[in-house]
């Protein structure tokens, strides 16, 4: 039962501001993972929750209580690791009980919550083993079971899938879900910079840019309605196509080199000639015949991936996720179409300017 | 397999090392296992078989020799290697100024000991050493000859290696740089804090070079010989006379098949103590 809030969080280096003033409320139980670029600050801030790290402003609160300075096992935090940070001089069982030893659990009570963890992960068989006779999954797990072990208020995950193979990754991946609904009242929070993963198990995601909060929101409401360019670009796979252009009238767009596009009579609050920015993601482009076409090109690249092909059209490269039968070759001039409602539009400063449905705006401050 | 037209090129390569290795080595531990055997003096060569070595474990000075060399290897192992290790992980914590820290107790390790000796009897000097002045600022005013003294110098000369922690210092700060910083946060999250995170993460993980460290140590000083030497020769009333300095003597006396047998005792117990220490501590056995 632990409401996680940041309030206006900065963190320096020297003179260096990585994070510029974050505030969010991360509700008892959520599943919130923080998504970002390299270098974004994301990773900095789960290390902040965990104590692990120095505040240099602002506030952390649990329930309400500020633990700034509370060392990370008073905060009651337990994290998972990238490198899975296990002790590879003690075997699983020792990895598992050496928090609760720490903390004077009994020896009964030890080996009771150790191989009852042991169960749920099925690692029950390696608790004699050093972790350096495991596999990267097996790893993974004890490092999940020596976090679980503990019972925390907070669970912090920083990249845990990312040293594993693809395989490994999305079996791991379905566990972390699974354990979130075992634990339905432990606060999770998830640092990675696979967007993928960041869709598959958040209640919200919280896109991080330069250390600012790009935008909030569940993975539908981030996919659908990116606040930003930035979002659009890096929620989705492939990513959003970009194209630019400027407006023609009411609720009229005209491409660069192309044509006037509609926007299904939505205006937009732009006068005409100013320039924005027209995004469209792959999945929503379909091939038409040329007359009804938006975007016209010759087929420059083909990747066939059995389910669906990307078609990579024009000069510009658009990408189109097709139909795996459809029948198309390098160097065919096709036509591409997406519905209006299905159109983004972004002004020159890359926020968005059309809304599909009521998500989160704002600066970016989330409460 | 190796190619026959190959046999020729590979032994002519390994010529020269193992030329190098039979000279240096395998010839002088022949010489050396055989003449502890006999009564050699250069000229004559007599067969006598375990005579050499009764005559030493009956002689009172091979007793107090090996009492000595123990001793001198406790001070090693006991008070050289855990200062070194203490040393190392505090300055591997890369407090204010460590790199200096760093370089000054580096730094007397690197002086052979024949020169460090010569600086400590200088020290110890009854008339104008710094020891005795030291002690006098604290108002023990003496003389005090400390190397001349029975129930000083072997103290005397334990302190002349006891704080040369350079060697254990830079191994275990290596060692400790290879330790992921992500153990010790780990460790932290736990519950583990300050000295509780060295206990139960640094030291198991410096298992392999605390032991390399104990076994150079141990294999340093079962043969010490040079500091003795310069310092005291053995005495007074031999109370600082080590293994090695009785082998010595044994061979500027001429009893060569003596000294041999001597050196083949000091060989044995290198021996047990490599295979003791490297037992103890798993050398080898990755810890990490």
């Amino acid at each position: 039962m632990t409401e996680v809030t940041f309030g206006n969080i900065k963190k320096s280096y020297g003179s260096q501001e990585v994070l510029h003033g974050l505030d969010l409320a991360i509700r008892t139980g959520e599943f919130v993972v923080f998504v970002g670029p390299s270098g974004c600050g994301k990773s900095t801030l789960l290390r902040m929750i965990a104590g692990l790290e120095d505040i240099t402003s602002g506030t952390l609160a649990f329930n309400g209580s500020v633990v700034n300075t509370l060392p990370p096992v008073e905060r009651g935090i337990a994290m998972v690791f990238q490198s899975y940070a296990l002790y590879p001089h003690m075997t699983v069982f020792d990895n598992m009980a050496f928090g609760l030893r720490l903390a004077g659990t009994t020896r009964a009570e030890i080996e009771r919550r150790v191989r009852e963890t042991a169960e749920i992960l099925q690692i029950g068989e390696y608790l004699d083993r050093l972790p350096r006779h495991l596999s990267g999954g097996q790893r993974q797990r004890v490092a999940i079971g020596r976090a679980i072990v503990r019972d925390p208020r907070v669970f912090l995950f920083d990249e845990p899938l990312s040293n594993l193979d693809a395989a490994l990754r999305v079996g791991t991946r379905t566990e972390i879900a699974k354990l979130h609904e075992r634990m339905p009242q432990v606060t999770m929070i998830y640092v990675t910079h696979d967007q993928v993963e960041a869709m598959t198990l958040a209640d919200r995601i919280v896109v991080l840019n330069q250390g600012r909060i790009e935008q909030v929101g569940t993975p539908m409401q981030l996919y659908c309605d990116p606040e930003s360019l930035f979002v659009a670009r890096f929620i989705g796979s492939p990513s959003m196509n970009i194209l630019s252009g400027t407006v023609e009238g009411e609720g009229w767009i005209r491409l660069i080199g192309g044509k006037t596009i509609s926007l299904g009579g939505q205006a937009i609050n732009l006068s005409a000639g100013t320039a924005v920015s027209v995004g469209v993601r792959p999945e929503d482009l379909e091939i038409v015949p040329p007359s009804d076409g938006m975007f016209d090109g010759t087929v420059s690249l083909v990747e066939q991936l059995g389910e669906y092909q990307l078609l990579y059209v024009g000069s510009e490269a658009l990408i189109a996720k097709v139909d795996g039968t459809v029948q198309i070759r390098k160097g065919e001039a096709v036509s591409l179409a997406a519905r209006a409602d299905r159109l983004h539009v972004f002004a020159a400063d890359g926020t968005s300017l059309r809304r599909r449905s009521g998500g989160h705006t704002g600066s970016g401050r989330l409460v | 397999m190796i190619r026959s037209g190959m046999r020729l090129p590979i032994a002519l390569s390994l010529a020269p090392g193992v030329a190098l290795f039979a000279t240096f080595f395998v010839v002088p531990f022949a010489l050396l296992v055989t003449s502890s055997f006999s009564e050699w003096s250069g000229l004559e060569f007599r067969f006598t078989g375990l005579e050499n070595f009764q005559r030493m474990l009956a002689d009172f000075v091979f007793w107090r020799a090996a009492g000595n060399t123990v001793f001198y290897s406790a001070v090693g192992v006991f008070v050289q290697v855990p200062l070194g290790c203490l040393i190392g992980i505090i300055l591997a914590q890369k407090i204010r100024g460590w790199k200096v820290f760093r370089a000054i107790i580096f730094v007397p390790w690197v002086i052979s000991g024949a020169a460090f000796a010569l600086v400590f009897s200088m020290f110890y000097n009854p008339r104008f050493g710094l020891l005795n002045d030291i002690l006098a600022l604290f108002g023990f005013a003496s003389r005090h000859d400390w190397l001349f003294d029975t129930s000083t110098a072997r103290f005397a000369i334990a302190g002349t290696f006891a704080f040369v922690l350079g060697f254990t210092m830079i191994v275990v700060m290596a060692e400790i740089a290879s330790i992921p910083k992500e153990l010790y946060e780990a460790a932290e999250c736990d519950g583990a804090q300050g000295w509780r995170l060295h206990r139960y993460i640094t030291l198991p993980l410096l298992r392999n070079a605390i032991g390399t460290c104990v076994l150079i140590r141990l294999l340093s000083d079962i043969g010490l010989f040079d500091i003795v030497y310069i310092l005291t020769l053995g005495g007074p009333n031999d109370s600082t006379v080590t293994l090695a300095l009785y082998g010595y003597r044994a061979y500027l006396s001429g009893e060569w098949g003596f000294a041999s047998a001597i050196g083949s005792t000091i060989l044995l117990i290198g021996l047990v103590l490599i295979l003791s220490v490297s037992r103890l501590f798993r050398l080898g056995e990755r810890a990490q």
